[in-house]
């Protein structure tokens, strides 16, 4: 059997589960709750991997591996830094109060929160406008990151790769929605675990062991071992941080916190999630080592697929294949399903919901119908850009993932902690929060400093100053966030 | 000074911090469960 008809079967077996695990959640998605939260009926195990898969996307794979190629063993850290606040601390701190204060003021999207705590409609289109633009664009870098890896694993053209993928995930996420999403990425993720660590495996096989990687690469260069090594220390943190603190305010993440079935999933959760995040070590750790294997790259980004074509055979070559694919085509269905809802429900704003209406009804159905037509438009224009990218779109895909924490992350997190925080300081600080990120990353970057730091720096100050100089928050409107009894 | 695995201690740090978390997520989720089973939860 060929390698390419190795590759087919195995990339056609796993399109076949995808698309009929999303025919069979479609027949579970009755209405709006169904379609963007699952019901809030997801348990322990499928929101863990869900969210471990939602969170690595190919672009962190390839890219990771791309950074412990260029760097060496100090990108470990940001792999801890994933674990520790990317994963742990994002379920300790947010898990419980995310669902307690979603199902409280009865919403399920994140702009909607902020919208509802903080009684503020501007901040609910501000923060559903900058999630529909950024989400999308970011969604374009993971579909091109799938093409890039089709074409160099596969040889199938890069047009043809991002076709396929894009229209797959948009099937089963219009059919489906989040239900199809979760168990889909629950899937995906064992696969993109497998995948790392048959490749992990295989190259410390090549190399004689970790202890001889080590020495092999302290050879080349005592700084590819070291921390902060041939890095530095500016350009460490700011990266760690930016991929771990700023899934604090990443609605696609979050969602998976407030559609659990109750606040027990978060034990058992917690645990998945860190052990499943734990193997952000794979691909840094893979991609330091592959310098040793592959000394004369001239682009690190081809450090993951070509290491996998040298130490894999064609079915282990293939399903790591599968693995990187999983793990883009689950970042992507994640943010489709938050755009869709971010279009339906926070732009269109919910007229007949805030009229009291009855869950199940023609207009529940009607929502379903209208989230499906908005997942393929949010889907379809993906496509497009990621068919032929403009150059200003790749420029912006380095930052998407910024100005959304940036402009997300404080109102979520202090709207949950502090009810002093309101409606003018939540506003002062998206907006911010936002200009400062883009600001600092179009002027290119001062001190090697990425814009996620001053932008969430700035957009944490702003809303305490700010909140603190106005009126205090309405107190029914606080009395219903927290609870009866809390104030 | 180097460590296990031919690792300087400074990097090696970063595997101790990983399993470190892992322990913090099952310490956290016990003493979570003591304290939802004791005090009624949120079901």
């Amino acid at each position: 059997m060929s390698s390419m008809a190795i590759y087919s079967t195995v990339l056609a077996a796993y399109i076949v589960v995808l698309v009929a695990m999303g025919i069979w959640m479609g027949r579970r998605t009755r209405n709006a709750e169904d379609f963007y939260i699952g019901g809030r009926q997801v348990g322990p195990w499928v929101t863990a991997f869900s969210f471990v898969a939602a969170y690595f996307s190919s672009v962190v794979i390839v890219g990771g591996g791309a950074f412990g190629y260029r760097f060496g063993m100090s990108t470990l850290w940001v792999a801890a830094s994933n674990v520790l606040i990317g994963c742990t601390l994002a379920w300790i701190v947010l898990g419980r109060r995310l669902w307690e204060f979603t199902k409280r003021l009865d919403t399920m999207t994140i702009p909607g929160f902020i919208g509802k705590r903080y009684g503020s409609r501007e901040a609910e289109v501000f923060s559903a406008i900058i999630i529909f633009v950024f989400m999308i664009i970011y969604n374009v870098s993971v579909l091109v990151g799938m093409g890039r890896i089709m074409e160099g694993l596969m040889g199938i053209p890069y047009t043809t790769a991002v076709i396929v993928a894009g229209l797959i995930i948009l099937i089963y996420v219009c059919i489906g929605g989040y239900l199809a999403v979760v168990w889909t990425s629950f899937v995906q993720a064992w696969i993109m675990l497998f995948g790392l660590f048959l490749l992990a495996f295989a190259t410390l096989s090549r190399v004689g062991g970790l202890t001889a990687a080590n020495i092999q690469l302290a050879a080349i260069d005592p700084g590819l071992v070291s921390t902060p090594g041939v890095w530095g220390w500016s350009g460490l943190i700011s990266y760690a941080l930016i991929v771990s603190l700023g899934v604090w305010g990443m609605p696609q993440l979050l969602v998976r916190f407030y559609s659990m079935k109750s606040t027990r999933v978060l034990r058992l959760g917690v645990v998945l999630a860190t052990l499943g995040g734990a193997m952000a070590i794979l691909p840094y750790m893979t991609g330091a080592i592959s310098r040793i294997l592959l000394p004369t790259l001239e682009n690190p980004d081809l450090a993951i697929p070509k290491l996998s074509q040298l130490v894999l055979n064609p079915w282990g070559g293939a399903i790591f294949m599968a693995g990187v694919m999983a793990a883009g085509m689950s970042t992507f269905a994640s943010v489709l399903i938050i755009v869709s809802s971010a279009i339906t429900r926070d732009l269109r704003g919910n007229q007949e919901e805030r009229k009291g209406r009855k869950r199940g009804s023609q207009s529940d159905r009607r929502d379903v119908m209208m989230g499906r037509v908005a997942s393929l438009g949010a889907g379809l224009i993906s496509l497009a850009i990621a068919y032929r990218p403009p150059g200003l779109v790749l420029v912006i895909t380095a930052f998407a993932w910024a100005v959304i924490a940036s402009a997300c992350l404080w109102p979520v997190v202090l709207g949950v902690y502090w009810k002093r925080a309101n409606r003018v300081g939540v506003f002062a600080s998206m907006i911010a929060g936002t200009v400062v990120s883009l600001g600092w990353m179009i002027a290119g970057k001062p001190f090697g400093i990425h814009g996620f730091i001053p932008g969430v720096v700035v957009s944490l100050v702003v809303l305490i100053v700010v909140s603190l100089m106005t009126s205090p928050p309405d107190a029914a409107l606080i009395s219903r966030a927290w609870g009866e009894g809390e104030v | 000074m180097t460590g296990p695995f031919g690792f300087p201690w400074g990097t090696f740090a970063a595997f101790l911090v990983v399993a470190g978390t892992i322990l913090l997520a099952i310490v956290w989720a016990i003493v979570t469960a003591r304290r939802d089973d004791g005090g009624g939860g949120d079901e």
